[in-house]
């Protein structure tokens, strides 16, 4: 019996051991990238390499800091960020219920459509993308920056998937009772979908925020910069100065942190709220 | 309760959606729009818009030299720039406006290399810096430019841009590690360098003699600075004299007599050829020698912080009667005709000040980028700075004793010949044979541009 409980222990020692382990190494760039943004230049590309900084500075967040408007730049990467996000959720979940709960002339053409989207490589749109935007006087706007990723025809998928996993009977006793298409679909549709709606939040949240070309061609004013623009201002050509790179990296992670930890929760708690049948 | 939470939910993003369509940079509602459009200022102030590709460091000399023309000329003359960022090369926010022909939102002056300088030579909206050099009111004369900087951005002997950051290709070296090995001076020709290298790897800790990834740049170079008068990269001079259409060092012999020459460094066994951290590996003695831009100058400085001896020289010669030297490389100002008389005259009003003695004079100050205006050497404040620092005047003396010959090709498609170069030459120091190298390099590249031009054809 000791021996049993004893192997068990062990057992379950090494599993954890190798659970943290990989966290570990997943995580280690982020770490790496943290240690270098304190160190000095001239000790990141050493031999041996330092993991830690020998002597810690500040200096690195500084320069990210006064050498480019970065925090401006946090704040459009956030808006552009948010109102895509939000619309892409309530354009996906709303075309998806279309798509899954109704029957109409079309319907599957109109999806293998809107799938069909995902195939044009981005690059292969942006002159046009950008004629369009530039005509309708949008160049320098948050909506303009928005414009293009205001819909995701992945989310649409991912979405329209999730509700078909609905009986239909459900929405036609609900229609029984008294409930029309959008109160079915605000008080119950969305409200138990909140798992998929807040993993699909955090996806298109850090998708947007990753942008890099888009937001740089629809703005010409140094203001209007996303986020990973300033990163890109602070390297230099001439030499690799990864310490004040790592700074900004870090200061342009943290609202994208903040995000997934504030979810993480919702879309556990919404998947314990499904595991209890009534 | 929930439809209230929703029908508040719902109007919170209306109203972002709202705002944010309006919101321009400036943040003054319903101004959102291009940033051409005048703001509210008086009518005397022409707004000009500069598209550079500067970062890091020099991004504040960037800003010093736009902040010093608009305190100074750009007061005096009713001229305010405003100095944007695009990533190197620059040229992506310019070919997408050029496709839609959106003249609003182009610049006024952009910053362009070499390798872009194919995509705007026949764009009519261009104001050749010829035409402006000609005025009688311009106060900066072709005469008072380094010629083969102004070489580097002419075709057909007229000037398209004006050099603007300019630097040269140099040797850098350890010269506590070349005493140590019993040589007193740089390698002259490469052959000479061939012979260094195993000789300093064997008598130092250095673990490699010379580190350089040749690609286009530094192929260029070696092609450049052949001969008496130096060679042709391209055919129709590179592309200075109509439009370069193949490799003319391929019929020439000269891409040959370089691959010839450099398979003996090859052969050394105390070569690195390909590129990592240049700068680093150089200041902590991994490498005896680095071949690499001049604007390299400050930041190995930095970390090499006194730690040994080190020099910078003119790159070895491919033969010993080559005239050597190097080609102005780096980035010109162009500027763009957006229908608006006052603002080319005010660009032009800028480009001169940006290469005048004074604005050059910052790039001294902080890099080892290149004067271009040749009354910079003459400054009071350069001459303290190289009787500190002998290493910075070096590139300046490489490009001035180099002929207007020594020019950069306008190659097109020339981030794929880049790829092919680079491809063949590291090829090559894993063992490939000099024919081989070459029938990759000429075929590669020949067949790039013949690509670009059946989908760019010539008119």
């Amino acid at each position: 019996m000791k021996k049993t409980r004893r192997i068990k222990i062990f057992k379950e020692f090494f599993i954890q051991l190798i659970y943290v382990s990989i966290g570990i190494l997943i995580i280690f760039p982020i770490l790496y990238a943290l240690s270098v943004s304190f160190m000095e230049n001239k000790d990141v590309l050493t031999k041996p390499i330092n993991l830690l900084p020998p002597s810690a500075t500040l200096d690195n967040y500084s320069i990210a800091l006064t050498r480019t408007p970065l925090l401006r730049y946090l704040l459009n990467s956030t808006i552009v960020s948010l109102i895509s996000t939000i619309s892409r959720i309530i354009m996906g979940s709303m075309a998806a219920y279309a798509f899954s709960f109704y029957e109409f002339r079309g319907k599957k053409a109109l999806f293998a459509l809107a799938m069909a989207t995902m195939m044009i490589p981005p690059d292969v749109l942006i002159i046009a993308n950008y004629g369009t935007i530039s005509k309708l006087g949008l160049i320098n706007t948050y909506f303009g920056m928005c414009s293009i990723f205001l819909v995701s025809a992945n989310n649409i998928f991912l979405l329209r998937q999730n509700f078909l996993s609905y009986s239909t009977s459900l929405r036609d006793a609900a229609y029984i009772d008294g409930c029309g298409t959008i109160r079915f679909f605000t008080k119950i549709l969305i409200p138990t979908s909140s798992p998929i709606l807040f993993t699909l939040f955090i996806s298109s949240f850090v998708s947007v925020w990753n942008q890099y070309v888009w937001p740089m061609l629809v703005t010409k004013e140094n203001e209007m910069r996303t986020v990973q623009v300033g990163v890109a201002m602070l390297k230099d050509r001439e030499s690799s100065i990864f310490a004040p790179i790592m700074a900004a990296v870090i200061i342009a992670l943290l609202p994208t942190l903040i995000i997934f930890i504030l979810f993480q929760r919702k879309i556990v708690a919404g998947m314990m709220d499904g595991s209890v049948k009534a | 309760m929930m439809k209230k939470r929703m029908m508040f939910l719902l109007s919170i993003v209306l109203i972002l959606i709202a705002v944010t369509a309006c919101v321009s940079g400036t943040g003054d509602i319903n101004s959102g729009g291009s940033a051409a459009e005048e703001k509210e200022e008086p009518a005397a102030v022409t707004e000009l818009t500069f598209w550079h590709s500067m970062d890091g460091s020099y991004l504040d000399i960037v800003n010093a030299q736009v902040e010093a023309f608009n305190n100074s000329i750009g007061v005096e003359k009713g001229i305010h720039v405003s100095a944007v960022y695009n990533d190197w090369p620059g040229t992506e926010s310019l070919v997408t406006a050029m496709a839609n022909n959106d003249i609003k939102n182009m610049p006024d002056v952009i910053q362009l290399y070499n390798e872009s300088v194919s995509l705007v030579r026949n764009y009519e909206r261009i104001i050749w810096a010829e035409d402006q050099f000609a005025k009688d009111s311009s106060s900066v004369k072709k005469s008072d430019i380094l010629e083969n900087a102004l070489a580097s951005f002419a075709i057909d002997g007229k000037s398209i841009g004006v050099p603007y950051n300019i630097s040269a290709l140099l040797l850098y070296y350890n010269k506590t590690f070349m005493e140590a090995a019993g040589y007193e001076a740089p390698p002259a020709t490469i052959a000479e360098m061939a012979e260094m290298l195993p000789v300093i790897t064997s008598k130092t800790d250095a673990e490699y003699g010379l580190n350089v990834c040749i690609q286009s740049f530094e192929l260029n170079n070696y092609i450049a600075t052949q001969g008496s008068q130096g060679t042709y990269f391209g055919n129709n001079a590179s592309g200075h004299n109509g439009y370069m259409t193949e490799l003319a060092c391929a019929d020439d012999g000269s891409l040959m007599a370089f691959l010839t020459e450099w398979k003996k460094v090859i052969d050394s066994g105390a070569y690195k050829p390909v590129k990592d951290s240049y700068n680093e590996e150089f200041a902590t003695g991994i490498n005896a020698m680095l071949m690499t831009s001049s604007s390299r100058i400050n930041s190995i400085g930095e970390l090499v912080d006194g730690k040994f001896e080190w020099g910078v020289a003119p790159i070895p010669t491919v033969a010993e009667g080559d005239i050597g030297g190097a080609y102005s490389s780096g980035g010109g100002l162009f500027m763009i005709d957006r229908d608006d008389s006052s603002k080319a005259d005010a660009a032009w009003e800028f480009v001169q000040y940006m290469i005048s003695a004074e604005a050059q004079m910052m790039w001294a100050n902080g890099t080892g980028y290149v004067p271009v205006n040749v009354g910079t050497v003459e400054l009071e404040e350069y001459k303290n700075i190289t009787e500190s620092n002998p290493r910075v005047p070096v590139a300046y003396n490489v490009l001035l004793g180099s002929s207007a010959q020594e020019v950069g090709a306008f190659c097109p498609a020339s981030d794929s010949v880049d790829t092919i170069i680079k491809e063949a030459m590291i090829a090559f120091s894993q063992g490939g044979v000099v024919e081989d190298v070459y029938r990759a390099i000429t075929d590669g590249s020949n067949g790039a541009m013949d690509a670009y031009y059946r989908v760019n054809p010539i008119e």
